[in-house]
Parts: C-alpha cells; structure tokens; sequence
C-alpha cells in the first residue's frame, strides 16, 4: 500500500514539475518564465512559456539544464533581435509570430524554445 | 630531398586540382525537429524564416557510402548560425537570426568540400519597414535579401561542388 502511494506521490510530483516549466526542443532542460508585465492583463500563473503572449510582453527567460554541473552558466538569447529586445533580463515581444528563443553554454546550443506573439487585441491574456 | 619536395608539390598540386576532398559525396538528414517550415538539406538547400530554428541528425557520407568526419559551418552566422547541440556531435541546430544569405560549408578532414548558401526569409506578414522597425538598421537586411541576385554565385558553386 504504502508502495502505491509513493507511486502516485511521484506520478503527481513529476506532473507538478511538468506544468511548472517549458519543455524544450532538444530535451536538455527546461526554459523558465518569469512575466514581468502584460498589456491589457495582469500577471499570472507559473514559470510556463503561456501559449501565447501580446506584442509588448515583457518577462524574464532562463534556462536550467537537465545536468546543471555540467553547464553552470547558461546563456539565454532571442533567435533574431527583431522579434525580441531584451534589456537588463527582461525581454520584450516585439512582433507578432512564432519566434524562438535559445540556451547556450560553452558554444553548444543546449535547446531552444518557440514563443507565439500576437497583437494584443488577439492574445490570450496571461 | 629532392624527391620529398617533389611528392609534397604533387600532393599540394592535386589538392589544388581536386579543389577539396574528392571523397565526400551527400550528407544524410535525420530526425529533424523544430520549426516545421524549415527546410534543412545541405545537399540542395536550407530555407528558414527569420527567428525560427531547427535541428536535424545530419551525418556526412563518402562516395562510397560510408560515414565521414566533418562539420557543417555557417560563414555568415549573424544571418544563419549552426550550432552543435550537446553529446551527439550529429545533432545540428539552425538558428535563422536575420533575413538574408547565409553561406554555409561542409567540411572533411578540416577541408571544404560543399558550399551552399542558405535563405532566411522574413516573417510572415512582416513587411519590409515592419521588419526595420525595431532598430531601424535592419532595412540594409532587405538590401541582404535583394542580393538574392548573388544566387547566381550560390548554384556555381553548387555546381563546381557537385563536379568534384
């Protein structure tokens, strides 16, 4: 009995830890989202990339490796600058469209991940 | 000595003559992943939109069919870069950072033996002063883009390559 439980502790554990964070591409690690403000909404919800996001989000970005020893220092960076501007950490959607942002240490990309900016009247507020 | 020179200024001529390694033949692409659209084959062309990116298994392979050591590079990685991902050095991830052409080479044994040049297109709906919108600068991209008339140097060496 006590076995089961601990199987579903660990199910329900490995869910919690799922919808906390973004899966990304490569699976080398999760990207970390931090909203720092939503036009038109308030801030809410978890470290999840939200399906989509508004022209002029601004939120925060980082990346945890899978294997954190082997890469303590992560770089996080928008693919193209036209897409995002990123200003003392806090990243700001520029553009509508399905831009993606990437994670590198050490000169190899670790992942990537893809964000979906619309104009605000469109987005889901977050 | 004389003849040590003379099997160096053969094996330099003929590198010359051959232009590259004579042995490497197409890469094979597997397991591509990322931005669906892409289109990610260094054996005839790579075509991205501008902010996306994606990965593939790509392994390099003779003429003879079997594997070779190399790299793929992109000479313009501020329009395209390729980057290795970690553990499978097969893995290669595209990242099409700005509209424009981007040069990228295949390389055996540290040598060039392929050049393609890679497109990275606009976003969707972007126009072109949408595109320079952010820091004004980009519309030289545009002016990358037009330059679409150097594809003419693109299927050359494409060609030269293939003659190899």
């Amino acid at each position: 009995m006590r076995a089961f439980f601990g199987i579903i502790l660990t199910i329900a554990a490995a869910i919690a830890t799922a919808s906390c964070s973004t899966p990304s591409a490569l699976g080398n690690g999760t990207f970390n989202y931090e909203c720092v403000a939503t036009p038109g909404a308030s801030c809410s919800g978890g470290s999840s990339i939200p399906s989509t996001l508004p022209v002029g989000a601004q939120f925060k970005l980082t990346y945890t490796a899978s294997t954190p020893s082997t890469y303590p220092s992560v770089a996080v960076d928008p693919v193209s600058t036209n897409f995002f501007r990123v200003q003392n950490g806090v990243w700001t959607a520029l553009l509508p469209g399905s831009p993606a942002a990437y994670a590198t240490a050490g000169g190899l990309a670790l992942d990537y991940t893809f964000f979906h900016i619309e104009a605000p009247a469109k987005a889901d507020a977050q | 000595m004389m003849r040590l020179r003379c099997a160096l200024f053969g094996l330099a001529a003929s590198l010359v003559a051959c232009g590259a390694n004579p042995y490497y033949g197409t890469a094979t692409v597997t397991d591509q992943g990322g931005d669906p659209m892409a289109v990610i084959n260094p054996n005839s062309a790579i075509e991205m939109t501008e902010g996306s990116a994606a990965n593939a298994d790509i392994v390099l392979n003779s003429q003879t069919g079997g594997t070779m050591t190399g790299d793929i590079q992109s000479k313009d990685p501020d329009t395209l870069a390729i980057l290795h991902a970690p553990r499978n050095g097969n893995i290669y991830v595209f990242l099409a950072k700005k509209a424009g052409l981007a040069e990228v080479v295949i390389l055996t044994n540290g040598v060039e033996v392929r050049s393609i040049y890679a497109t990275v297109t606009p976003p969707p709906g972007v126009t072109e002063s949408a595109d320079a919108g952010p820091d004004g600068g980009d519309a030289g991209e545009g002016g990358s883009a037009s330059d679409a008339g150097d594809g003419g140097d693109v299927s050359d060496a494409g060609d030269a390559a293939t003659e190899e």
